[in-house]
């Protein structure tokens, strides 16, 4: 009868020593290639992380940086050209100085019968410059020159006053010289003579020479560059035309200023109200 | 008689050294092993199958009398089943109470297939008989020159009585003493009460001891 007869719950010293001779005898081990075939199989049974712990959550984790910085670092990039691309853009405010400076004072209701001719034009335009490069520099004069518009540049220039005879320089005022620009004047004339001859009010008091009596091809040269002047230069021309006594010559004045402007009769005087509404 | 077989055997115990530094170097238990390896990691595995594939070996090993290709098929089925059981292990019971549960469906499985009777009908005297010289058959132990040094004699006598136990005696045996399971769990396991556990086990440790009192 063996110690687990007696005590009835854990095997005796006998056994113990029993199952200690059977475990020190048996020690088989499954053959090498068993093993090696369970642990492939193990292996392959999960994903390859378990191979690279240390590398694979690495991976993931750059790959979420990026996931996660992408957007923003792009958002990032596009303000950034944008903010550049806006600072190289010439602003507003560079461009403004220039034609306040060039635009004059309110100009009144008067304004030169003829354009300018081109060489005139050009002296004048170049006596602009002149006047400019010493307060805004050399570049900003370039600068200016080229990004002002050719608009505002040809009104600029018809403001400009045109070179005086030394006679008359004396008497001209600022006002003069920014609001009178008839430079087919006679030499001899007057700025009080120029103010009547584009203010409808004094056109049949005073006659200036050069819409007094002009020639006939000189009329048709008038007419010819009539498209080219604004309202104030029409109405003008219309006025010391038919303050001439030339009704003809004012009739096919007001006629071109009509193409040019559907509204022209609007601007005439009313002395010469009447009279347009005889002219078809 | 017992100091003498210890003795004689002593230099067999080199691959249970192994298997105990392999447990020092991995501290984790058994049940964490199987969760770490249940979430991807592969050498929780190793570790785990490194601490019980000589015990599980062994157990298909005696139960298929010696014969080692049975041996070899049935305790690869085990792991195989470990490893697909991976996601669904619960750590409610001992890790080797889940292991030996498997191991023994799988030899139930075996002898059902092999001889249509199931463990747990072979207290039948008639089928213990037939079960019994099955395993006789491919009964050679002695084969590995691993054990060429030790008391091959000693080595034999103790497998051959084991082999002469009835199944489920030896069943009991291997569950106490391979798989380190108490009376209790090898009671949970064959789902039987603690006393039948316990009479099998007296029955077993006597036969072997009857076996071996010649060598006192």
């Amino acid at each position: 009868m063996s110690n687990h007869d007696r005590d009835g719950s854990s095997p005796s010293n006998r056994d113990d020593d029993l199952a200690r001779a059977w475990r020190e005898a048996s020690d088989e081990q499954p053959p090498s290639h068993l093993d090696a075939a369970i642990i492939a199989a193990a292996r392959k049974a999960v994903p390859n992380r378990a191979e690279q712990p240390n590398t694979a959550p690495v991976r993931v984790q750059s790959r979420n940086w990026l996931a996660k910085w992408q957007p923003l670092a792009a958002a990032a990039t596009v303000a950034g050209l944008a903010f550049v691309l806006v600072q190289m853009l010439p602003r507003e405010h560079d461009l403004a100085p220039s034609l306040q400076r060039k635009e004059p004072a309110p100009v009144p209701a008067a304004a030169m019968p003829q354009p300018p001719s081109p060489s005139q034009s050009s002296a004048a335009h170049e006596t602009t410059d002149n006047r400019q490069a010493p307060s805004a520099g050399g570049t900003v004069g370039l600068r200016e020159r080229v990004a002002v518009p050719a608009q505002a540049r040809s009104k600029s220039e018809a403001l400009v006053p045109p070179p005086l005879p030394s006679a008359t320089t004396a008497k001209a005022t600022a006002s003069d010289t920014a609001a009178t620009t008839d430079t087919a004047a006679a030499p001899g004339e007057t700025s009080a003579d120029r103010r009547q001859a584009v203010e409808p009010g004094l056109a049949g008091r005073a006659v200036t020479g050069s819409v007094a009596a002009p020639s006939s091809p000189a009329r048709e040269s008038n007419l010819g560059n009539a498209a080219s002047l604004d309202a104030a230069a029409w109405t003008a021309k219309i006025v010391a035309l038919h303050a001439s006594g030339d009704v003809t010559a004012a009739a096919q004045a007001l006629r071109a200023f009509r193409a040019a402007d559907p509204d022209a009769d609007t601007y005439l005087p009313d002395s010469l109200r009447d009279w347009s509404r005889t002219v078809e | 008689m017992t100091h003498a077989i210890a003795a004689s055997v002593a230099p067999l115990d080199t691959a249970r050294r192994m298997h105990l530094r392999n447990a020092e170097m991995e501290p984790r238990t058994d049940e964490a092993l199987m969760r770490a390896y249940g979430q991807g990691d592969a050498r929780a595995f190793e570790a785990l199958y490194a601490r019980h594939k000589g015990a599980t070996y062994r157990y298909f090993l005696r139960h298929a009398g010696g014969d080692t290709a049975t041996a070899d098929e049935l305790h690869q089925d085990l792991w195989v089943r470990v490893i697909g059981a991976r996601e669904r292990y619960e750590a409610q019971a001992k890790f080797s109470t889940w292991l030996y549960t498997l191991a023994r469906h799988r030899l139930v499985d075996h002898w059902r297939s092999r001889h249509g009777v199931s463990l747990a009908s072979l207290e039948d005297d008639a089928i213990l008989m037939q079960a019994e010289e099955s395993a006789a058959a491919s009964r050679d132990v002695d084969d590995d020159p691993l054990h060429a040094s030790i008391d091959a004699e000693t080595r034999r006598r103790l497998v051959a009585a084991l082999a002469d136990v009835p199944p489920l005696q030896r069943d009991a045996f291997l569950l106490h003493i391979e798989g380190g399971l108490s009376l209790d769990e090898i009671a949970s396991l064959t789902a039987t009460s603690g006393e039948t556990v316990k009479s099998r086990l007296r029955y077993a440790y006597r036969r072997l001891r009857d076996t071996l009192e010649d060598l006192q």
